[in-house]
């Protein structure tokens, strides 16, 4: 299971099934419909201060022809200023003239002022706004004035009055201005030339002022106006681009509560209207999206569902039979895979051991694996042979396989009691067994097609039981291809089954756990972080060595090597075969007593090694062989060497050499014969002979030389009477 | 070569019967003896086992002994192993199986060791 990536569960270890990698659906993910509008709106967004386009549009715009008129009008008002003053200064000259031009004949009655006055009296009437209308003689008395009082009098302009600038004036004429008055005077000359008095017209300059004040106020009029039609201008072009946005917003906030069926209309052919498309484009996709993931999230909850259904369908415990221990180990892939294993007790005793890989992942291959699991239940009582069994299954399942699709299967009984393994493959890998004798791996490849591959029973034909067995310390080891055909993280390279060879032989002699945590230590070395592509699954079968120790007295260190001492034997020994006939056993007795160790020791000895041999001899006919006429066994006997390696062998040995079933150590108690049940029973006392007369039993079973068994009887057989009592 | 097993009836006593063994004593004719002493026993009369002729005996033969006499014990009846044979002697002793089984070094020996009936 491991992280992400990794599940792997152990039937030595069996761990809860839990998959966190296998979480359906990240949380965040839920469905939309069904727990209402997620992340959206989770919570009430906090309600931001708004400040409206509508306004920040409205008063920019506002601002901006405020400005644009009020420049406007400044630089107007400057211009129409000049003009005034260009005009009032015209007229003032203008009237200046008239007065000079009618005082010009005035000046010369006798009493000029008789004309001048009532001429000055109506200029004044007409024109209020004059200040001064004044015909002065050239000695500086008024002569000519509005006002009869002051004709007479002298008239002069103050200093303050300076004239005019930047103005062309004609001869004479001259502009005055003392800043509150604007005068224009103009000589009065006789139609000769002679000059005959001055006229002066004045004006107020404030006038001026009113008349600009005026043109002021027109225009700050016009101004507010303008402004009020551009608010208004602004309010409605700003409505008529909010509309849009407010059917956006309104389009958004329904997404956001999850409404994602309503498309957001909007007839609009600026960039809002793209928006608005693109947002319908967005729902779609969004819709779309959230079906798949409750489609997929629906698909990996019944996944995962038929995971733990296969997760169920293998042992979760190691099974222990008399000196064999069975173990298995699973690897889930990613993706719920199609491999399946099994042990289990049959009802005579024996072990049986499946294991299979269906072609194909996910529920497909998970269903057949359970279809699988269910015949193999109902069959493997019905026959005790695999081939047998394996055509059953291939009859059941080749109708319900689609085409294409087919299982490889490995199925073996194994007789805890003699280590025989009766087994047949279909298709599966090579059985991989590794002898502690030799030490060496040996591979057990077989014929026969996968199940469900070829209708018609054509496996029938390429199935067949083969049989091998089992020593103490082998070990067998059978696993599925997720195993050999793991790659690399590169994706470059397999493990292979070398690595896999590697990794059992390294650790054989430690035990089931041992090779299981070493093969699965190697894979996940060569695999790295990926997680599997295929389930990787393994089952090891464990014999462990001879039973030391308590019950088998001097059961020898297995430091003799077997093939040696048959090449030792032959080479100066003396040999008996030994059929499955009494006369033949019989003639175990005379063999010794003539043999090399049969002299030179008592008659109680001698006795002891026959009864030991014979029962030696009995038993590999009866249960090696099953007495079958056929069965050969050699007794070898070999004098003493001084130069024996081994020190127990120096006082001569015996070696029985057999090709049947071996013969288990592993299990034998010696009889109590305190026990009544024992006493009455009366059989089942060959191994007490055995053990207790011979000085050293040495089982080798399954070498390349067959069975062998190697025995000494020293100083002990001697002296049985010595042997504490129970 | 060797003696065939056969049990002879030995002499009439009225204290037991008394029968003689002589040849090989295997799993075979084990349970030809183990088949006579039974029927000694279904007689209610107590048995004297001569095995000085045994030239030997297997694991099942040093059983049948055993479990006739476990018998015997069961039924009442005594039942004597006499003039054991090498044979029979290492293996019992071996087995250290004399505490489970009334030996006597002769015939004679062992009708004495018996009440009269």
């Amino acid at each position: 299971m491991g992280a992400p990536a990794r599940a792997s569960h152990d039937v030595a270890t069996p761990e809860p099934p839990s998959r966190p990698e296998l979480a359906l659906v990240p949380p965040a993910a839920a469905p939309a419909r069904a727990t209402a509008p997620p992340t959206l709106a989770t919570g009430a967004p906090p309600r931001r201060a708004i400040v409206s386009i509508r306004w920040i549009v409205t008063f920019t715009s506002v601002a901006l022809i405020a400005a644009a008129v009020v420049a406007m009008a400044v630089v107007s008002e400057r211009n129409s200023r000049a003009a005034l003053t260009r005009e009032v200064e015209n007229r003032l000259l203008l009237q200046a003239h008239n007065l000079a031009l009618a005082g010009g004949d005035a000046m010369l009655s006798d009493f000029p002022e008789l004309t001048l006055h009532p001429l000055a009296l109506e200029i004044a009437a007409k024109q209020p706004e004059l200040a001064l209308v004044e015909v002065v003689d050239p000695d500086g008395k008024i002569v000519g004035d509005p006002d009869a009082r002051k004709i007479g009098a002298a008239f002069a302009l103050t200093d303050a009055f300076r004239p005019r600038l930047g103005r062309a004036l004609a001869a004479g004429d001259r502009l005055l201005s003392d800043g509150r008055t604007l005068v224009a005077t103009v000589p009065v000359v006789h139609r000769d030339g002679r000059r005959l008095g001055t006229a002066y017209v004045g004006l107020k300059l404030s006038y001026l002022d009113g008349v600009v004040l005026a043109a002021r106020r027109q225009a700050t009029i016009v101004l507010l106006i303008v402004l009020a039609l551009g608010v208004l201008a602004a309010l409605w072009m700003i409505s008529v681009v909010l509309r849009p946005i407010s059917a956006l917003r309104a389009g958004i906030e329904r997404i956001g509560r999850g409404d994602l069926t309503t498309p957001v209309t909007l007839r609009d052919r600026t960039e809002l209207g793209m928006l608005a498309d693109a947002m319908n484009g967005m729902t779609g996709a969004l819709r779309r999206a959230q079906a798949e993931l409750v489609e997929r999230e629906r698909l990996s909850r019944e996944l995962e569902l038929a995971r733990q259904i296969q997760e169920s369908l293998l042992p979760k415990q190691p099974h222990v039979a008399g000196a064999f221990r069975v173990q298995g180990s699973h690897r889930a892939a990613l993706e719920v895979g199609g491999d399946y294993y099994d042990y289990f007790a049959l009802p005579d005793g024996r072990i049986g051991l499946a294991i299979a890989d269906v072609s194909g992942k996910g529920l497909a291959g998970c269903m057949v694996m359970s279809m699988l699991s269910a015949l193999l239940r109902a069959y493997r009582r019905a026959t005790s042979s695999p081939a047998e069994l394996l055509a059953a299954l291939d009859e059941q399942l080749g109708g319900t396989l689609r085409t294409g699709s087919f299982v490889t299967m490995f199925y073996g009984i194994l007789d805890p009691r003699t280590g025989e393994l009766v087994y047949a493959s279909a298709g599966h890998n090579p059985l991989l067994v590794y002898r502690r004798d030799g030490g060496r791996l040996e591979s057990f490849p077989t014929r026969g097609i996968p199940l469900g591959a070829m209708r018609g029973g054509v496996i029938r034909r390429t199935l067949q039981d083969r049989t091998l067995r089992l020593a103490p310390g082998d070990l067998l080891v059978q696993y599925t291809d997720g195993i050999n055909e793991a790659f690399d993280p590169e994706g470059k390279e397999q493990f292979g089954v070398e690595r896999l060879e590697q990794a059992i032989t390294s650790t054989a002699t430690a035990g089931a756990d041992a090779v299981l945590a070493s093969v699965r230590g190697a894979v996940e070395a060569w695999t790295g972080d990926s997680p599997p592509q295929d389930d990787e699954t393994l089952i090891v079968v464990a014999c462990e060595a001879a039973v030391r120790g308590a019950s088998v007295p001097d059961a020898a260190p297995a430091t003799l090597d077997p093939v040696a001492l048959v090449a030792t034997a032959r080479a100066t020994g003396q040999r008996l075969q030994v059929v499955a006939d009494p006369a033949s056993l019989a003639a175990i007795g005379p063999w010794i007593e003539r043999g090399p160790l049969g002299s030179g020791r008592d008659r109680n000895s001698i006795e002891v090694m026959i009864v030991a041999l014979h029962e030696l001899c009995d038993n590999a006919l009866e249960h090696g062989h099953g007495n079958a006429p056929t069965a050969r066994i050699e007794l070898w006997c070999v004098p003493p060497s001084p130069v024996a390696t081994d020190a127990r062998l120096r006082g001569g040995w015996f070696l029985m050499r057999d090709h049947g079933k071996p013969f288990m150590a592993a299990g034998w108690r010696a009889t109590d014969f305190n026990d009544p049940n024992a006493r009455t029973r009366g059989r089942g006392f060959g191994l007490d002979i055995i053990h207790r007369g011979a000085s050293m039993v040495s089982y080798h079973p399954g070498t390349s030389e067959g069975n062998v068994t190697v025995l000494t009887f020293g100083e002990r057989a001697l002296n049985p009477n010595e042997e504490a009592r129970p | 070569m060797t003696e065939p097993f056969r049990i002879d009836a030995g002499p009439a006593d009225p204290r037991a019967t008394c029968l003689r063994v002589f040849g090989r004593l295997d799993s075979a004719s084990a349970d030809q003896l183990a088949r006579r002493c039974a029927q000694v026993r279904s007689e209610g009369r107590n048995l004297v086992l001569n095995l000085e002729q045994v030239s030997f005996v297997a694991s099942s033969g040093v059983g049948a002994l055993l479990a006739v006499a476990e018998q015997f014990r069961d039924s009442g009846s005594e039942l004597r192993l006499a003039a054991l044979s090498p044979a029979v002697d290492s293996v019992i002793r071996l087995l250290n199986l004399d505490q489970f089984l009334e030996i006597q070094t002769s015939e004679d020996d062992a009708f004495a060791s018996l009440k009269a009936a």
